[in-house]
Protein backbone atom coordinates (compact mmCIF):
# COMPACT_ATOMS: atom_id res chain seq x y z
CA UNK A 1 0.00 0.00 0.00
CA UNK A 2 1.51 3.32 -1.04
CA UNK A 3 0.56 6.73 -0.74
CA UNK A 4 1.63 9.35 -3.40
CA UNK A 5 1.09 13.03 -3.58
CA UNK A 6 2.08 15.15 -7.14
CA UNK A 7 0.88 19.06 -7.49
CA UNK A 8 1.28 21.19 -10.74
CA UNK A 9 1.14 24.91 -10.72
CA UNK A 10 -0.90 25.29 -7.44
CA UNK A 11 -1.76 28.81 -6.33
CA UNK A 12 -3.48 29.76 -3.63
CA UNK A 13 -4.60 33.41 -2.92
CA UNK A 14 -6.81 34.83 -0.49
CA UNK A 15 -8.23 37.74 -2.04
CA UNK A 16 -5.55 40.18 -3.13
CA UNK A 17 -2.85 37.99 -1.31
CA UNK A 18 -0.83 35.45 -3.12
CA UNK A 19 -0.17 32.50 -0.92
CA UNK A 20 1.23 29.93 -2.80
CA UNK A 21 2.47 30.52 -6.65
CA UNK A 22 2.76 28.15 -9.10
CA UNK A 23 4.31 25.48 -6.83
CA UNK A 24 5.18 22.06 -8.99
CA UNK A 25 6.74 19.01 -6.52
CA UNK A 26 5.78 15.17 -6.08
CA UNK A 27 5.54 13.68 -2.88
CA UNK A 28 7.20 9.76 -3.01
CA UNK A 29 6.87 6.76 -0.64
CA UNK A 30 9.58 6.76 1.73
CA UNK A 31 10.24 10.51 1.27
CA UNK A 32 10.99 12.64 4.66
CA UNK A 33 10.84 16.37 3.95
CA UNK A 34 11.42 19.04 5.84
CA UNK A 35 9.11 21.88 4.35
CA UNK A 36 11.32 25.53 5.45
CA UNK A 37 10.83 29.12 5.05
CA UNK A 38 9.95 32.39 6.91
CA UNK A 39 7.03 33.51 8.72
CA UNK A 40 4.33 33.73 5.91
CA UNK A 41 6.33 31.90 2.90
CA UNK A 42 2.90 29.52 2.09
CA UNK A 43 4.30 26.51 3.75
CA UNK A 44 0.96 25.93 5.97
CA UNK A 45 -1.03 26.68 3.06
CA UNK A 46 0.28 24.35 0.98
CA UNK A 47 0.31 21.88 3.63
CA UNK A 48 -3.55 22.47 3.89
CA UNK A 49 -3.92 21.91 0.18
CA UNK A 50 -2.24 18.84 0.60
CA UNK A 51 -4.09 17.28 3.45
CA UNK A 52 -7.61 18.11 1.47
CA UNK A 53 -8.21 21.11 4.09
CA UNK A 54 -7.88 23.80 1.78
CA UNK A 55 -8.82 24.29 -1.84
CA UNK A 56 -5.90 25.57 -4.32
CA UNK A 57 -7.42 28.88 -6.28
CA UNK A 58 -5.94 27.03 -9.53
CA UNK A 59 -3.35 24.37 -10.07
CA UNK A 60 -3.84 20.38 -9.45
CA UNK A 61 -3.14 17.86 -6.55
CA UNK A 62 -3.31 14.03 -7.89
CA UNK A 63 -2.77 11.67 -5.11
CA UNK A 64 -1.95 8.43 -6.20
CA UNK A 65 -2.86 5.01 -4.34
CA UNK A 66 -0.65 1.88 -4.76
CA UNK A 67 0.55 3.53 -8.19
CA UNK A 68 -3.58 4.90 -9.68
CA UNK A 69 -4.48 8.11 -9.64
CA UNK A 70 -7.78 8.38 -7.07
CA UNK A 71 -10.09 11.25 -6.72
CA UNK A 72 -12.07 10.18 -4.10
CA UNK A 73 -10.57 12.41 -1.32
CA UNK A 74 -12.21 10.04 1.55
CA UNK A 75 -9.80 7.32 0.41
CA UNK A 76 -6.83 9.32 0.50
CA UNK A 77 -8.18 10.98 4.20
CA UNK A 78 -7.91 7.30 5.37
CA UNK A 79 -4.46 6.97 4.46
CA UNK A 80 -2.98 10.41 5.47
CA UNK A 81 -3.27 11.82 9.19
CA UNK A 82 -2.80 15.52 9.90
CA UNK A 83 -0.72 17.18 13.02
CA UNK A 84 -1.54 20.93 12.86
CA UNK A 85 -1.69 24.01 15.25
CA UNK A 86 -5.08 23.02 16.64
CA UNK A 87 -4.80 19.46 18.47
CA UNK A 88 -8.17 18.78 17.20
CA UNK A 89 -9.12 16.90 20.30
CA UNK A 90 -12.13 17.41 22.92
CA UNK A 91 -11.57 19.53 25.84
CA UNK A 92 -14.14 18.28 27.78
CA UNK A 93 -12.87 14.23 27.34
CA UNK A 94 -9.79 12.31 28.54
CA UNK A 95 -6.78 11.98 26.65
CA UNK A 96 -7.89 8.17 26.43
CA UNK A 97 -11.81 9.21 26.05
CA UNK A 98 -10.67 10.78 22.96
CA UNK A 99 -8.53 8.10 21.19
CA UNK A 100 -11.33 5.83 21.87
CA UNK A 101 -13.79 8.52 19.75
CA UNK A 102 -10.66 8.43 16.95
CA UNK A 103 -10.36 4.51 17.07
CA UNK A 104 -14.41 4.43 16.42
CA UNK A 105 -14.28 6.90 13.76
CA UNK A 106 -11.69 5.12 11.97
CA UNK A 107 -13.32 2.05 12.91
CA UNK A 108 -8.89 0.41 13.94
CA UNK A 109 -10.98 -1.82 16.45
CA UNK A 110 -7.64 -0.66 18.63
CA UNK A 111 -8.24 -2.55 22.57
CA UNK A 112 -7.99 0.32 25.27
CA UNK A 113 -4.23 -1.03 26.43
CA UNK A 114 -3.33 -0.60 22.27
CA UNK A 115 -4.34 2.92 22.86
CA UNK A 116 -2.86 3.43 25.79
CA UNK A 117 0.11 1.93 24.41
CA UNK A 118 -0.04 4.83 21.61
CA UNK A 119 0.06 7.29 24.42
CA UNK A 120 2.77 5.45 26.35
CA UNK A 121 4.68 6.41 22.77
CA UNK A 122 4.78 9.57 23.45
CA UNK A 123 5.16 9.66 27.18
CA UNK A 124 1.47 10.51 27.99
CA UNK A 125 -0.10 7.00 29.66
CA UNK A 126 0.21 7.75 33.02
CA UNK A 127 -1.97 11.33 32.00
CA UNK A 128 -4.69 8.73 30.63
CA UNK A 129 -7.48 9.86 32.24
CA UNK A 130 -6.65 13.59 32.60
CA UNK A 131 -9.04 15.98 30.90
CA UNK A 132 -7.53 17.09 27.56
CA UNK A 133 -8.17 20.90 28.46
CA UNK A 134 -6.56 20.34 31.94
CA UNK A 135 -3.21 19.47 29.84
CA UNK A 136 -0.21 22.30 29.23
CA UNK A 137 0.39 23.00 25.61
CA UNK A 138 2.87 20.48 25.70
CA UNK A 139 1.03 17.62 26.58
CA UNK A 140 -1.79 18.31 24.52
CA UNK A 141 0.73 18.73 21.58
CA UNK A 142 1.70 14.76 22.58
CA UNK A 143 -1.45 13.54 22.66
CA UNK A 144 -2.62 15.07 19.32
CA UNK A 145 0.61 13.38 18.09
CA UNK A 146 -0.62 9.82 19.65
CA UNK A 147 -4.18 11.12 17.46
CA UNK A 148 -2.55 11.37 14.71
CA UNK A 149 -0.44 8.41 14.84
CA UNK A 150 -3.42 6.39 15.35
CA UNK A 151 -4.91 5.38 12.09
CA UNK A 152 -1.47 4.01 11.14
CA UNK A 153 -1.59 6.48 8.19
CA UNK A 154 0.85 6.11 5.08
CA UNK A 155 1.57 9.59 4.89
CA UNK A 156 1.89 12.33 7.83
CA UNK A 157 1.43 15.99 7.61
CA UNK A 158 3.04 18.53 10.30
CA UNK A 159 2.68 21.64 11.25
CA UNK A 160 5.39 22.59 13.51
CA UNK A 161 5.18 19.46 15.50
CA UNK A 162 7.88 20.58 18.16
CA UNK A 163 6.49 23.69 18.87
CA UNK A 164 5.58 24.00 22.76
CA UNK A 165 7.57 20.92 23.76
CA UNK A 166 10.37 20.32 26.00
CA UNK A 167 13.55 18.48 25.87
CA UNK A 168 11.90 15.29 26.93
CA UNK A 169 9.46 15.65 24.11
CA UNK A 170 11.12 16.95 21.48
CA UNK A 171 13.14 13.88 21.95
CA UNK A 172 10.13 11.42 22.08
CA UNK A 173 8.61 13.18 19.10
CA UNK A 174 11.76 12.97 17.03
CA UNK A 175 12.31 9.30 17.78
CA UNK A 176 9.05 8.66 16.39
CA UNK A 177 9.44 9.94 13.17
CA UNK A 178 12.74 8.23 13.12
CA UNK A 179 11.52 5.04 14.12
CA UNK A 180 7.85 5.57 11.90
CA UNK A 181 7.15 3.23 8.66
CA UNK A 182 5.47 6.03 7.16
CA UNK A 183 6.63 9.32 4.97
CA UNK A 184 5.95 12.49 6.44
CA UNK A 185 6.10 16.30 5.61
CA UNK A 186 7.22 18.60 8.38
CA UNK A 187 6.49 22.36 8.61
CA UNK A 188 9.00 23.55 11.01
CA UNK A 189 11.28 26.56 11.77
CA UNK A 190 13.73 24.47 14.34
CA UNK A 191 16.90 23.94 11.37
CA UNK A 192 18.57 21.44 13.50
CA UNK A 193 15.79 18.96 13.65
CA UNK A 194 14.96 19.57 10.16
CA UNK A 195 17.83 18.51 8.78
CA UNK A 196 18.80 15.41 11.36
CA UNK A 197 15.50 13.56 10.59
CA UNK A 198 14.48 14.72 6.95
CA UNK A 199 16.38 13.29 3.79
CA UNK A 200 14.84 16.28 2.06
CA UNK A 201 14.36 19.31 1.83
CA UNK A 202 11.31 21.98 0.31
CA UNK A 203 12.07 25.56 0.97
CA UNK A 204 9.72 28.41 0.36
CA UNK A 205 10.05 31.91 -0.15
CA UNK A 206 7.18 34.64 -0.62
CA UNK A 207 4.33 31.82 -1.95
CA UNK A 208 7.22 30.11 -3.77
CA UNK A 209 8.42 26.39 -3.66
CA UNK A 210 12.37 28.07 -4.85
CA UNK A 211 14.08 25.08 -3.83
CA UNK A 212 13.99 20.82 -3.39
CA UNK A 213 17.12 19.16 -2.64
CA UNK A 214 18.06 15.89 -1.47
CA UNK A 215 19.74 15.47 1.56
CA UNK A 216 22.53 13.74 0.02
CA UNK A 217 23.41 16.50 -2.38
CA UNK A 218 23.34 19.34 1.16
CA UNK A 219 25.98 19.48 3.82
CA UNK A 220 24.45 21.02 6.58
CA UNK A 221 26.60 24.41 6.47
CA UNK A 222 25.09 24.23 2.59
CA UNK A 223 21.60 24.04 3.85
CA UNK A 224 21.95 26.39 7.02
CA UNK A 225 23.16 29.04 4.30
CA UNK A 226 20.32 28.12 1.72
CA UNK A 227 17.62 28.55 4.72
CA UNK A 228 18.99 31.50 6.04
CA UNK A 229 19.58 33.12 2.74
CA UNK A 230 15.53 32.48 2.11
CA UNK A 231 15.09 34.87 5.02
CA UNK A 232 17.52 37.20 4.22
CA UNK A 233 15.55 37.84 0.85
CA UNK A 234 12.52 37.35 2.58
CA UNK A 235 13.48 40.16 5.08
CA UNK A 236 15.02 42.58 2.39
CA UNK A 237 11.69 42.03 0.18
CA UNK B 1 -20.16 -3.90 14.16
CA UNK B 2 -21.17 -2.40 10.81
CA UNK B 3 -19.05 1.06 10.12
CA UNK B 4 -21.86 3.21 10.28
CA UNK B 5 -23.29 2.06 13.44
CA UNK B 6 -19.85 2.23 14.37
CA UNK B 7 -19.49 6.18 13.70
CA UNK B 8 -23.04 7.22 14.14
CA UNK B 9 -22.59 5.28 17.93
CA UNK B 10 -18.91 6.80 17.96
CA UNK B 11 -20.31 10.20 17.69
CA UNK B 12 -23.55 9.83 19.91
CA UNK B 13 -21.87 8.62 22.86
CA UNK B 14 -18.83 10.81 22.41
CA UNK B 15 -21.21 14.15 22.56
CA UNK B 16 -23.45 12.34 25.16
CA UNK B 17 -20.67 12.17 27.93
CA UNK B 18 -18.94 15.40 26.98
CA UNK B 19 -22.45 17.16 27.97
CA UNK B 20 -23.27 14.88 30.81
CA UNK B 21 -19.64 15.57 32.61
CA UNK B 22 -20.29 19.62 31.79
CA UNK B 23 -23.94 19.47 31.64
CA UNK B 24 -23.15 23.07 30.37
CA UNK B 25 -25.78 23.00 27.60
CA UNK B 26 -28.69 21.64 29.39
CA UNK B 27 -28.35 23.69 32.33
CA UNK B 28 -28.12 26.66 30.37
CA UNK B 29 -30.87 26.13 28.16
CA UNK B 30 -33.06 24.78 31.17
CA UNK B 31 -32.39 28.23 32.65
CA UNK B 32 -33.47 30.12 30.33
CA UNK B 33 -36.45 28.28 29.78
CA UNK B 34 -37.49 28.70 33.21
CA UNK B 35 -37.00 32.24 33.22
CA UNK B 36 -39.38 32.66 29.90
CA UNK B 37 -41.97 30.29 31.38
CA UNK B 38 -41.92 32.56 34.37
CA UNK B 39 -42.40 35.96 32.07
CA UNK B 40 -45.09 33.97 30.03
CA UNK B 41 -47.15 33.10 33.09
CA UNK B 42 -46.81 36.85 34.77
CA UNK B 43 -47.81 38.56 30.84
CA UNK B 44 -51.11 36.25 30.68
CA UNK B 45 -51.98 37.10 34.29
CA UNK B 46 -51.99 40.56 33.60
CA UNK B 47 -53.42 40.08 30.46
CA UNK B 48 -56.62 37.92 31.69
CA UNK B 49 -55.79 35.11 28.81
CA UNK B 50 -57.13 32.07 30.00
CA UNK B 51 -54.10 30.13 31.20
CA UNK B 52 -55.39 26.38 29.54
CA UNK B 53 -54.77 28.41 26.32
CA UNK B 54 -51.61 29.26 26.85
CA UNK B 55 -50.11 26.07 28.00
CA UNK B 56 -49.45 24.39 24.19
CA UNK B 57 -47.50 27.85 23.01
CA UNK B 58 -45.60 28.40 26.27
CA UNK B 59 -43.73 25.12 26.00
CA UNK B 60 -43.23 25.67 22.17
CA UNK B 61 -41.63 28.69 23.01
CA UNK B 62 -39.60 27.72 25.05
CA UNK B 63 -38.22 24.61 22.89
CA UNK B 64 -37.63 27.33 20.13
CA UNK B 65 -35.73 29.49 22.22
CA UNK B 66 -33.56 26.88 24.68
CA UNK B 67 -32.97 25.03 21.79
CA UNK B 68 -31.67 27.87 19.52
CA UNK B 69 -29.30 28.47 22.30
CA UNK B 70 -28.43 24.57 22.79
CA UNK B 71 -27.71 24.04 18.88
CA UNK B 72 -25.17 26.75 18.87
CA UNK B 73 -23.59 25.75 22.09
CA UNK B 74 -22.94 21.94 20.73
CA UNK B 75 -21.96 23.13 17.61
CA UNK B 76 -19.12 26.12 18.71
CA UNK B 77 -18.19 22.78 20.78
CA UNK B 78 -16.89 21.03 17.78
CA UNK B 79 -15.37 24.37 16.69
CA UNK B 80 -13.26 24.58 20.07
CA UNK B 81 -9.66 22.90 19.11
CA UNK B 82 -10.65 22.84 15.38
CA UNK B 83 -12.41 19.20 16.30
CA UNK B 84 -14.57 19.67 12.83
CA UNK B 85 -11.60 19.26 10.87
CA UNK B 86 -10.73 16.44 12.43
CA UNK B 87 -14.21 15.04 11.47
CA UNK B 88 -13.88 16.54 7.85
CA UNK B 89 -10.85 14.48 8.04
CA UNK B 90 -12.09 11.35 8.90
CA UNK B 91 -13.11 8.38 6.74
CA UNK B 92 -16.69 8.96 8.02
CA UNK B 93 -19.51 9.18 6.00
CA UNK B 94 -20.88 12.96 6.44
CA UNK B 95 -24.65 12.07 6.81
CA UNK B 96 -24.24 9.90 9.40
CA UNK B 97 -22.01 11.90 11.28
CA UNK B 98 -25.00 14.27 10.97
CA UNK B 99 -27.81 11.55 12.37
CA UNK B 100 -25.45 11.18 15.34
CA UNK B 101 -25.61 15.11 15.56
CA UNK B 102 -29.08 14.98 15.25
CA UNK B 103 -30.04 11.96 17.64
CA UNK B 104 -27.66 13.74 20.55
CA UNK B 105 -29.19 16.99 20.07
CA UNK B 106 -32.70 15.49 20.59
CA UNK B 107 -31.94 13.59 23.41
CA UNK B 108 -30.45 16.94 25.06
CA UNK B 109 -34.35 19.22 23.84
CA UNK B 110 -36.50 16.00 25.18
CA UNK B 111 -35.04 15.65 28.47
CA UNK B 112 -35.20 19.13 28.93
CA UNK B 113 -39.07 19.06 27.92
CA UNK B 114 -39.33 15.99 30.51
CA UNK B 115 -38.28 18.78 32.74
CA UNK B 116 -40.59 21.72 31.62
CA UNK B 117 -43.74 19.41 31.24
CA UNK B 118 -44.94 19.02 35.24
CA UNK B 119 -43.71 23.41 35.25
CA UNK B 120 -46.15 24.26 32.79
CA UNK B 121 -48.73 21.96 34.35
CA UNK B 122 -48.44 23.79 37.62
CA UNK B 123 -48.01 27.13 35.75
CA UNK B 124 -50.47 26.63 33.03
CA UNK B 125 -53.20 24.33 35.26
CA UNK B 126 -53.43 21.58 32.20
CA UNK B 127 -54.01 18.09 32.18
CA UNK B 128 -50.58 16.23 31.04
CA UNK B 129 -52.81 12.90 31.12
CA UNK B 130 -55.82 13.31 29.25
CA UNK B 131 -53.39 11.61 26.22
CA UNK B 132 -49.78 11.02 27.29
CA UNK B 133 -49.09 9.10 23.96
CA UNK B 134 -49.91 11.82 21.59
CA UNK B 135 -48.73 14.51 23.57
CA UNK B 136 -45.35 12.53 23.57
CA UNK B 137 -45.27 12.19 19.88
CA UNK B 138 -46.11 15.62 19.67
CA UNK B 139 -43.54 16.73 21.25
CA UNK B 140 -40.73 14.14 19.56
CA UNK B 141 -41.57 14.50 16.12
CA UNK B 142 -41.92 18.45 16.14
CA UNK B 143 -38.65 18.82 18.37
CA UNK B 144 -37.11 15.97 15.58
CA UNK B 145 -37.75 18.64 12.59
CA UNK B 146 -36.73 21.35 15.20
CA UNK B 147 -33.60 19.58 15.16
CA UNK B 148 -32.90 18.29 11.87
CA UNK B 149 -33.06 21.72 10.73
CA UNK B 150 -30.98 23.43 13.33
CA UNK B 151 -28.44 21.11 12.87
CA UNK B 152 -28.05 22.12 9.43
CA UNK B 153 -28.15 25.97 9.84
CA UNK B 154 -26.05 26.03 12.35
CA UNK B 155 -23.01 24.66 10.21
CA UNK B 156 -23.75 26.92 7.59
CA UNK B 157 -23.91 29.78 10.02
CA UNK B 158 -20.64 28.95 11.78
CA UNK B 159 -17.89 30.28 9.66
CA UNK B 160 -19.30 33.81 9.74
CA UNK B 161 -18.60 36.77 11.14
CA UNK B 162 -21.88 37.37 12.70
CA UNK B 163 -22.97 33.67 13.39
CA UNK B 164 -24.52 34.42 16.71
CA UNK B 165 -27.43 36.75 15.07
CA UNK B 166 -27.25 35.03 11.66
CA UNK B 167 -28.26 31.28 12.74
CA UNK B 168 -31.50 31.94 14.57
CA UNK B 169 -32.39 34.68 11.53
CA UNK B 170 -31.43 31.96 9.21
CA UNK B 171 -33.18 29.03 11.20
CA UNK B 172 -36.53 30.17 12.44
CA UNK B 173 -38.23 30.78 9.18
CA UNK B 174 -37.40 27.64 8.18
CA UNK B 175 -38.33 25.81 11.35
CA UNK B 176 -41.66 27.83 11.13
CA UNK B 177 -43.72 24.49 9.76
CA UNK B 178 -42.52 22.37 12.37
CA UNK B 179 -43.53 24.48 15.11
CA UNK B 180 -47.05 25.90 13.82
CA UNK B 181 -47.54 21.70 13.28
CA UNK B 182 -45.84 21.04 16.70
CA UNK B 183 -47.58 23.71 18.81
CA UNK B 184 -50.97 22.81 17.47
CA UNK B 185 -50.23 19.32 17.92
CA UNK B 186 -49.18 19.73 21.75
CA UNK B 187 -52.32 21.61 22.24
CA UNK B 188 -54.50 19.24 20.57
CA UNK B 189 -53.02 16.37 22.80
CA UNK B 190 -53.62 18.33 25.87
CA UNK B 191 -57.33 18.50 25.36
CA UNK B 192 -57.27 14.75 24.88
CA UNK B 193 -58.27 14.56 21.15
CA UNK B 194 -56.21 13.02 18.66
CA UNK B 195 -53.65 15.25 16.91
CA UNK B 196 -53.16 12.61 13.78
CA UNK B 197 -53.20 14.61 11.16
CA UNK B 198 -50.66 17.08 12.44
CA UNK B 199 -48.28 13.94 13.47
CA UNK B 200 -48.68 12.93 9.67
CA UNK B 201 -47.66 16.42 8.43
CA UNK B 202 -44.87 16.62 11.33
CA UNK B 203 -43.61 12.83 10.05
CA UNK B 204 -43.33 14.06 7.02
CA UNK B 205 -41.70 17.08 7.53
CA UNK B 206 -38.79 14.69 9.59
CA UNK B 207 -38.42 12.50 6.91
CA UNK B 208 -37.88 15.57 4.82
CA UNK B 209 -35.80 17.57 6.85
CA UNK B 210 -33.50 14.27 8.32
CA UNK B 211 -32.86 13.32 4.11
CA UNK B 212 -31.77 16.74 3.09
CA UNK B 213 -29.71 17.08 6.08
CA UNK B 214 -27.94 13.50 5.12
CA UNK B 215 -27.33 14.49 1.92
CA UNK B 216 -26.23 17.98 2.69
CA UNK B 217 -23.87 17.92 5.94
CA UNK B 218 -20.43 16.62 4.85
CA UNK B 219 -20.84 19.07 2.46
CA UNK B 220 -21.36 21.83 4.48
CA UNK B 221 -19.36 20.96 6.94
CA UNK B 222 -16.29 20.99 4.27
CA UNK B 223 -17.48 24.64 3.05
Amino acid sequence: MTLSIQFHQLTKQFGETIALWRAEEQFHPGDRISLLGHNGAGKSTLLHILATLTKPTSGTVTWHLDGEACSDVRRVRARLSFLSHEPMLYPDLTALENLQFINRLYRRGLSDSELVGLLDQVGMAIHKDRLFRTCSRGMQQRISLARALLPEPEMLLLDEPFSGLDGEGVARMKDVFTRAHTCWLMVTHHLQHGYELANRFWIMNRGRLVHSLHKSDLSYEAYLKLCQGSKMEARNS
Amino acid sequence: MSPVVSVFSAMLHKDLRRELRSREIFISSFLFSIILLTVIYFASTSSGVKYELMGAGALWLCITFSGTIGLNRTHQSEMVNNCYRGLILSPADGGWLYLAKVCSNWLLLSAMEVLLLPLIALFFHVDLLQSPGWLALSLLLGTGGFVAVGTLVVVITANTRMKDVLFPVVQLPLVVPALIAGVNSTEVALRGQSPWNWIQFLLALNVVFLSVGFLLYEFLLEE
